[in-house]
């Protein structure tokens, strides 16, 4: 049987599932299925449960769930404002100072957490209404939150660089470590939009009255240092090579309880049975994907479609790096639409083995495609930040929340750029690994 | 005399099915608290682990293991919960946008999608778990675990899966049939 018309049943099928609104795995399950027992008939189907269950049968994996359980226990600490109270105190001296310190708070919240949307929950319901307070212009105190809780993703640990290490069978400490110094990069360069914009205008942020004594900022990190100690513990045991990343989970999600029940005093039964029935929802939503990720990819690899993606690559007459831009720009557009958990799962066995035909590094694409994927969360139609911020602020209007969010995309581009461009930024960091 | 015993019949009937509706209901919250234990278990097991490989120089031989097959629960075995709870992610940009009519009928569609992959994950889990048990197969390390009782959590997690999307179709073709009702009541009204 010719592979195109399956290939074309089965991609019309997924998307049509998709935007019908029906739940990514059962689409991914069901049109890979049906491209199995197209090409195979029921004899091919067979091994479904298997690769499922061969998929989700690995100990790296095992991280997945004990981060999202370090996230949700330090989420449950209401940590996110004790931190963003202690930034905006070291750095209210500077230009639009609130709105670099709820930057550079949903980036230290996404190492603790790993989901963007919870720092824009956590910091933007203290944020922005302080900010509005101070005189800010809403779009703009709305925008700094929502584009740097995306931040989360890239900043590790990240549960999207895991999903991605498995798939791409790349090391998920060297993905971790490769992360470090885009999301500085990231964060930086927000902040600086932030204070060459108020520079510009100053009606966006009124210049702050009055000082902080250094009393008030050191008073201020009580609190928050235990966490930051804990991120630093987790990523330094997986830099020097002490634990896998699943170890260095379980210790985090070890320490984030012990921050809860002795620095916050939030930890009984109830509050613990919620902290792992989240974790357990959240958890269960991604390994879903994940698992019949593997029935769809058995399909492509049945019709050898990333083979003929990587030909295609490879035979096009343009330069390397011009395939990689047409692939992002196509990724782009692709995240504008899907969530970023199911991008990875889904693009990464297809758009993987052009990007190593074209001679370039699987842990350089693998940042490369989270920096993508920041934008993914805050461009319409699909911004789950964008939808988050109205969520948990509904007085605010989301045509606002979306024209203060839009420059960050553009910085997300240029940020997207010079680590397409400079792939030793990414690579230099994990080659010193121990 | 004949319709009071076919009324009886019927609400027997109708009793019976709500309480196997409760008892599945319950059953896919009951695994769920299990699994959250479990969760924490895997937690500790992995902690205990470390302390004991870089501590004692004695890692233990079975929590690899014991947490990969853990995390094979967590999926087959909470998907029915998490679909009660309406957890999985997807894309309701278009869905959210239809009439409520529309959307009921996309609820019925997706369903039957629902029980589509969950028949042939049951039917293949049991032929698995049947293999596994049938052939002794077993893990290659010294814990030497028989696979059927991982292996079981498929046809169990997806069996539950396929129910829970089994009465939600119901439910939605109830629904979908009140607006007929109403379709109609108005026209008589007319």
């Amino acid at each position: 049987m010719s592979v195109a018309l399956p290939t074309a049943i089965v991609v019309t099928t997924l998307l049509v599932l998709i935007f019908l609104g029906c739940p990514i795995f059962v689409s991914l399950g069901m049109s890979g299925a049906i491209g199995i027992l197209l090409m195979r008939g029921w004899a091919g189907i067979s091994q479904a449960p298997l690769a499922m269950f061969g998929q989700l049968e690995s100990f790296t994996l095992v991280a997945v769930p004990l981060f999202i359980l370090m996230g949700e226990a330090l989420f449950h600490t209401g940590i996110g404002g004790d931190l963003y109270g202690a930034l905006s105190k070291w750095l209210r001296g500077l230009p639009g100072g609130l709105a670099v310190a709820s930057i550079y708070a949903c980036a230290i919240f996404g190492a603790m957490c790993g989901v963007s949307i919870a720092g824009v929950a956590t910091i933007g319901v203290m944020a922005v209404p302080e900010m509005r307070k101070r005189g800010y212009e809403t779009s703009f105190a709305a925008g700094s939150v929502t584009a740097a809780g995306a931040l989360a993703m890239l900043i590790p640990p990240s549960l999207l660089f895991i999903l991605y290490g498995e798939l791409a069978r790349e090391s998920v400490g060297k993905l971790f470590i490769g992360g470090i110094i885009p999301g500085i990069i990231l964060a930086t360069m927000m902040s600086i939009y932030v204070i060459v914009r108020v520079i510009r205008n100053l009606s966006l942020a009124p210049k702050e009255m009055g000082g902080v004594t250094w009393r008030e900022k050191f008073g201020s990190l009580t609190k928050v240092w235990p966490a930051v100690v804990l991120i630093a513990l987790v990523m330094g045991t997986i830099y020097t090579g002490v634990c896998t990343p699943t170890e260095s989970a379980a210790i985090g999600s070890a320490g984030a309880f012990i921050i809860a029940a002795v620095v916050y005093r939030a930890i009984n039964v109830k509050s613990t049975r919620e902290i792992l029935r989240a974790s357990l929802l959240t958890t269960g939503a991604i390994c879903a994907i994940l698992a019949c990720a593997m029935i769809f990819s058995q399909f492509l690899n049945l019709v050898r479609i990333p083979d003929a993606i990587a030909a295609w690559a490879v035979s096009m007459e343009i330069p390397r790096y011009g395939v990689v831009i047409i692939l992002m720009l196509f990724l782009i557009l692709l995240g504008m639409f899907i969530d970023g958990a199911s991008m990875v799962i889904v693009t990464t066995p297809i758009v993987l083995p052009a990007i190593l035909a074209l001679g370039f590094d699987s842990l350089w694409y693998g940042v490369v495609l989270l920096i993508n994927l920041e934008m993914a969360v805050i461009t319409p139609p699909v911004g789950l930040n964008l939808y988050t911020m109205k969520s948990v602020l509904p007085e605010l209007d989301i045509g606002d929340i979306i024209r203060g969010t839009m420059p960050y995309v553009a910085i997300e581009v240029l940020c997207l750029l010079i680590f397409i461009f400079f792939p030793k930024l990414t690579l230099w960091l994990p080659s010193t690994m121990g | 005399m004949v319709s009071f015993q076919t009324a009886f019949f019927v609400a027997g009937i109708r009793k019976a099915c709500s309480g196997f509706v409760a008892g599945i209901h319950w059953l896919s919250r009951g695994i769920h608290t299990v699994c959250e234990f479990l969760l924490f278990v895997m937690m500790v097991t992995v902690c205990y682990d470390i302390v004991m490989r870089y501590v004692f120089h004695k890692p233990t031989s079975w929590s690899l293991e014991l947490n990969e097959f853990l995390l094979c629960f967590f999926f087959f075995l909470v998907a029915a919960d998490i679909f009660v709870a309406k957890r999985h992610i997807k894309l309701d940009l278009l869905f959210a946008r239809m009439p409520e009519k529309v959307q009921t009928y996309v609820d019925i569609f997706i369903c039957l999608c629902f029980m589509f992959l969950c028949t042939i994950l049951v039917w293949r889990g049991i032929i698995m778990v049947a293999t596994a048990h049938h052939f002794s197969y077993t893990t290659a390390s010294a814990l030497a675990t028989p696979y059927w009782i991982p292996y079981i959590s498929i046809p169990l997690g997806m069996g539950l899966l396929g129910l829970e999307a089994l009465f939600k179709m119901i439910e939605d073709i109830r629904h979908a049939m009140s607006f007929k009702n109403i379709k109609h009541e108005s026209e008589g009204i007319a």
